[in-house]
């Protein structure tokens, strides 16, 4: 399984409820094994920055299809990553 | 030690914001006022609301209302005392609290959390206020 980077650009205007049924849903019904690892909000750029394991690209699209993100959080860019932790170097 | 949510809890509150350099420099632009609301359950009877104008890093007001349709301020935040208590004793980051609906907000949360700093800084200065619950 490969990881990818997501970047959305986040829009204003969303209400929490939104924001919350549609993580919800990326969280609990991605498809194909694609899986939503973690997030982190960056509130200088705008941007959501999140971390995926999928088989490919279109795993992730297809499940951020489902999960209605687009209009809330459209997609800027994903890019296959190499995962490195500190863990490897101690 | 001041009940939270109480006239002298607030006051207390506005004075600690309006002393704190570090919330004036991370709120220097937010503009939105809020109700900050605790719901009834336990020892609290009725919904408490609180209502506080934040402006450009300094509180202009902050006083408890009787009613929710005493104001219309931009954002509306309840929950109950318990979660407040994890917000103010820094158990519960409020913007996590946020998105998982343990706060639950009316506004446009990307706003909130794109304040990512004075949310910080704000419960900074809520520690500063000598607190009692009302589960006391």
């Amino acid at each position: 399984m490969d990881r990818f980077i997501v970047i959305h650009a986040v829009k204003s205007g969303a209400t929490q409820d939104e924001v919350w049924e549609s993580s919800h849903i990326a969280a609990t019904s991605a498809v194909r094994g694609a899986k939503w690892l973690r997030s982190y909000f960056l509130p200088e750029s705008d941007e959501l920055i999140c971390d995926w394991e999928a088989p490919d690209e279109a795993a992730i699209r297809e499940s951020l299809k489902l999960a209605e993100s687009e209009r809330l959080i459209p997609v800027k860019r994903i890019d296959l990553a190499v995962y490195v932790d500190p863990e490897f170097f101690k | 030690m001041y009940e939270l949510g109480s006239a002298e809890w607030l006051k207390a509150l506005k004075e600690s914001i309006n002393s704190s350099q570090a919330y004036a420099d991370a709120a220097r632009t937010w503009e939105g006022d809020f109700y900050f609301i605790i719901d009834p359950g336990g020892a609290i009877e009725k919904e408490i609301v609180m209502y506080m104008d934040l402006w450009h890093g300094a509180c202009r007001e902050a006083y408890p209302v009787a009613d929710r349709s005493e104001k219309t301020p931009v954002f509306v935040i309840n929950a109950p005392e318990s979660v407040w208590r994890k917000v103010i004793g820094k158990k519960l980051d409020p913007i996590q609290g946020l998105m998982t609906r343990q706060l639950k907000l009316k506004g446009d949360i990307v706003k909130i959390m794109k304040a990512v700093k004075a949310a910080k800084e704000l419960v900074e200065c809520t520690t500063r206020v000598p607190t009692k619950f009302h589960d006391e």
